[in-house]
């Protein structure tokens, strides 16, 4: 018996020898098919950290789909340096789950860089870390004001924040909108509730008296109660500060309430879940976004994912520019001589930093950081931002915040 | 003294969602309850047998009946009892495997208290996570999981148009509402009714009140069990099928979880063991998590909850309507 166990392991392992120098030739077809001249390609691996399932994953599925979409067009490049691993760390979107992604990325020996985190209660949870780390981490999607106040080298932001969109959400429902008498309520997170504190302190600014601020958990499921508080304050407009899953079931009972008042929340709405779970009550809402969904990317998006795109394409124009930016930061690193992965953060960061001086023009926007907060840098922020209403289910613009005659003074 | 204008303006509508959600927790309570009067055991993979109950709405009406529009007169009539029914039938179906996979075999051995706490929070977990994985793209050991759940939330067709039935105090009743509450009202009569009138429901207040004497009698403890399980799985899909109604709630792996835990708080709150205390703890519960909102704002909900848990508790050791299962 012992003999014949023995056989078979030995048999296994010759089994399994092969297999492996079969892909090892594979790998080496793959090199020398691919151009003239032979690079040798730096193995290295970026992160993505993000809700890949759960509720809230429309939010994070495009702006994942965008980055991976870049990578593989980097990895198919032959004078690309280097091999660029995406991998995925799903979170579900909470700062619960995140911890473990954030240490299996930090303990990775090829990790260069992060994607994300793509919500900002995550980030909060997983920056000492990445930075702690010297590892560049550049968010496509999360918007919390509190983000660039953590003094975080290794971190930047690809879109505008919540001052911004607070601010320019208040004046939208005030002047746009006409809203007299405003509700504000949140999901108490790390993005909803200073979102929903901005919009309540923009809109009372432009003479919206704020007739109810409340705050009621994230992933409940019953809303009445919140519902029958807001139409008993008499209010004609209802602005949410949370995410798609949650806004969706407030939508959808509060039409079933009859409250006929506008309703609006920002870009942590702004997805396929929202309209697809909200159905016909999501008529008439209104919504903003730090992005324009129907900039030129989305087309490319769509070709490339089919029907696997979301119909909504929040983000996946950034989710590319930051894997562009990656990539540019690992080109410059190993053109500079960097070898190891740690001398290649060092070098994205390089890179990323002296954008300043030279932005660098993504499909979304150009893109230079602020030297002192990492923030986006815009000569006018509220150029970076964008509404929209639902309009026979679709997300339909309603047009650029400049465009429509708002204007921050921060 | 704003918050206590609120609560008078308010009073009327809280009082109607804290009905209609207060009805639901009664009678997910009551799988609880029945289960602790029968077993002294806290099954806490209840909250699963819930969530079953959603899958199956969904599948009733997305996959059996396609129902791409909302319908009326004898077609709802036939929508709702599609749903209703194989709800109830595939939760009960599930509280009575999890007794004879989860409890069973410890209940034969003769296993500590504490075993089966283990293996009802293992239950809940298994049941959970097999669900998550069901998404058609994972296997386990030789089978390919069918494609049933999945990690995010789907969306239910709607089969009912909202309208107003009536109109109590300027607050009006939704059609969705009042099929809750009666619907509720009904199950909760006729359960009381089973357990108080029939042989079989004599045989669990006897198998409640000393299990032992009770198999000496002559009782089947093994087919009291069985039934009880049973019972309590067709309340809490009967509550899953009405939750989806009324809220217009996507399925969901993790929905059972919050109705779970506040109907295990409604159970001892009404006195865990006893049924109707089940029935009043639901609503009462129910009924304060709405009033909160108004007074304290919607932040305070649990809390408030759990203060009028603890008050209770304090003044009432065994819960509003005492502990007493087998009368």
């Amino acid at each position: 018996m012992k003999r014949s166990k023995w056989k078979v392991l030995l048999a296994l392992l010759a089994a399994l020898s092969l297999v492996a120098a079969a892909c090892g030739g594979d790998d080496g077809d793959g090199d020398t098919g691919g151009g003239g001249e032979e690079v040798e390609k730096v193995p290295v691996s970026v992160y993505f950290q993000g809700a890949l399932t759960g509720p809230y994953n429309y939010l994070v599925i495009p702006s994942f789909q965008g980055a991976q979409l870049r990578f593989d067009e980097l990895n198919e490049d032959p004078e690309f340096p280097a091999e660029i691993t995406f991998k995925e760390g799903d979170t579900q979107g909470s700062p619960d789950n995140a911890p473990p992604v954030v240490e299996e990325a930090a303990s990775d020996t090829e990790t260069v860089a992060v994607v994300g985190p793509a919500f900002s209660g995550e980030s909060a949870v997983s920056g000492d870390t990445y930075n702690d780390s010297a590892i560049p981490f550049i968010s496509p999607s999360a918007t919390g004001v509190a983000l660039a106040e953590e003094d975080w080298d290794y971190w930047y932001r690809a879109i505008g924040n919540d001052a911004g969109q607070g601010g320019l959400g208040g004046q939208y429902l005030a002047k746009e909108i006409g809203a007299t008498k405003l509700f504000v309520a949140d999901d108490k997170s790390e993005y909803g509730q200073p979102l929903g504190d901005a919009v309540a302190e923009a809109a009372e600014a432009e003479g919206v008296e704020i007739v109810g601020r409340q705050g009621a958990a994230a992933g409940a499921d019953d809303y009445s109660a919140l519902i029958s508080d807001v139409q008993a304050s008499g209010a004609d407009a209802f602005y949410f500060g949370g995410y798609d899953a949650d806004f969706a079931k407030i939508v959808k009972q509060a039409v079933e309430a009859g409250f006929e008042g506008t309703m609006m929340s920002g870009d942590g709405s702004v997805s396929d879940t929202f309209i697809e779970s909200a159905g016909d009550s999501a008529e008439g809402v209104n919504l903003s976004i730090p992005s324009d969904l129907g900039g030129d990317f989305a087309e490319q998006y769509n070709s490339e994912y089919g029907g696997e795109a979301s119909t909504v394409p929040v983000y996946a124009a950034e989710g590319y520019d930051v894997a562009s930016l990656i990539g540019e930061g690992i080109k410059s690193a190993i053109e500079g001589g960097a070898e190891d992965a740690e001398t290649i953060r060092e070098g994205i960061k390089e890179y990323l930093d002296g954008l300043v001086d030279a932005p660098f023009e993504g499909v979304a926007k150009s893109y230079a950081f602020d030297p002192e907060t990492h923030e986006l840098a815009a000569e006018d922020v509220a150029e970076l931002f964008f509404f929209y209403e639902v309009k026979s289910g679709e997300m339909t613009e309603v047009g650029n915040a400049v465009d429509l005659g708002l204007s921050l003074e921060l | 003294m704003e918050f206590f204008s609120n609560f008078v303006d308010q009073f009327w509508p809280q009082t109607r969602n804290g009905l209609t959600l207060g009805s639901i927790y009664a009678m997910i309570a009551l799988g609880y309850t029945m289960v602790y009067g029968v077993l002294q055991l806290i099954n806490f993979a209840h909250s699963e047998v819930f969530m079953v109950s959603t899958f199956t709405t969904l599948f009733a009406y997305r996959d059996w009946f396609n129902v791409v529009a909302p319908a009326s007169g004898v077609g709802l009539l036939v929508l709702l009892m599609g749903g209703l029914i194989p709800a109830m039938i595939f939760s009960a179906v599930l509280a009575v495997l999890i007794e004879r996979f989860a409890y069973r075999p410890l209940r034969k051995r003769g296993a500590p208290r504490l075993s089966f706490l283990i293996s009802a929070i293992g239950a809940s977990f298994f049941i959970q996570y097999l669900f998550v994985l069901m998404d058609g793209q994972h296997s386990l050991i030789f089978f390919d999981l069918p494609n049933i759940a999945g990690p995010s939330p789907q969306t239910v067709p709607t089969v009912m148009e909202t309208s107003t039935v009536f109109t109590v105090f300027d607050t009006p009743f939704s059609n969705k509402r009042v099929i809750v509450i009666l619907a509720a009202a009904l199950m909760l009569f006729v359960l009381d009714r089973f357990v108080r009138q029939t042989k079989m429901g004599r045989g669990i207040r006897a198998v409640a009140q000393d299990a032992e004497a009770a198999s000496m009698m002559g009782v089947d403890i093994n087919r009291v069990i069985v039934v009880t399980f049973a019972v309590g799985g067709l309340m809490a899909g009967a509550a899953g099928f009405l939750y989806i109604l009324v809220l217009g709630v996507p399925a969901f792996w993790f929905i059972g979880f919050l109705p779970g835990i506040k109907a295990f708080t409604a159970a001892v709150l009404g006195g865990i063991g006893n049924i109707r205390g089940a029935m009043v703890g639901g609503l009462l519960l129910g009924l304060v998590e709405a009033y909160s909102v108004p007074l304290f704002g919607a932040e305070w909900t649990d809390v408030t909850a759990f203060v009028v848990l603890v008050l209770v508790l304090l003044f009432r050791p065994t819960g509003i309507m005492g502990e007493e299962v087998g009368s």
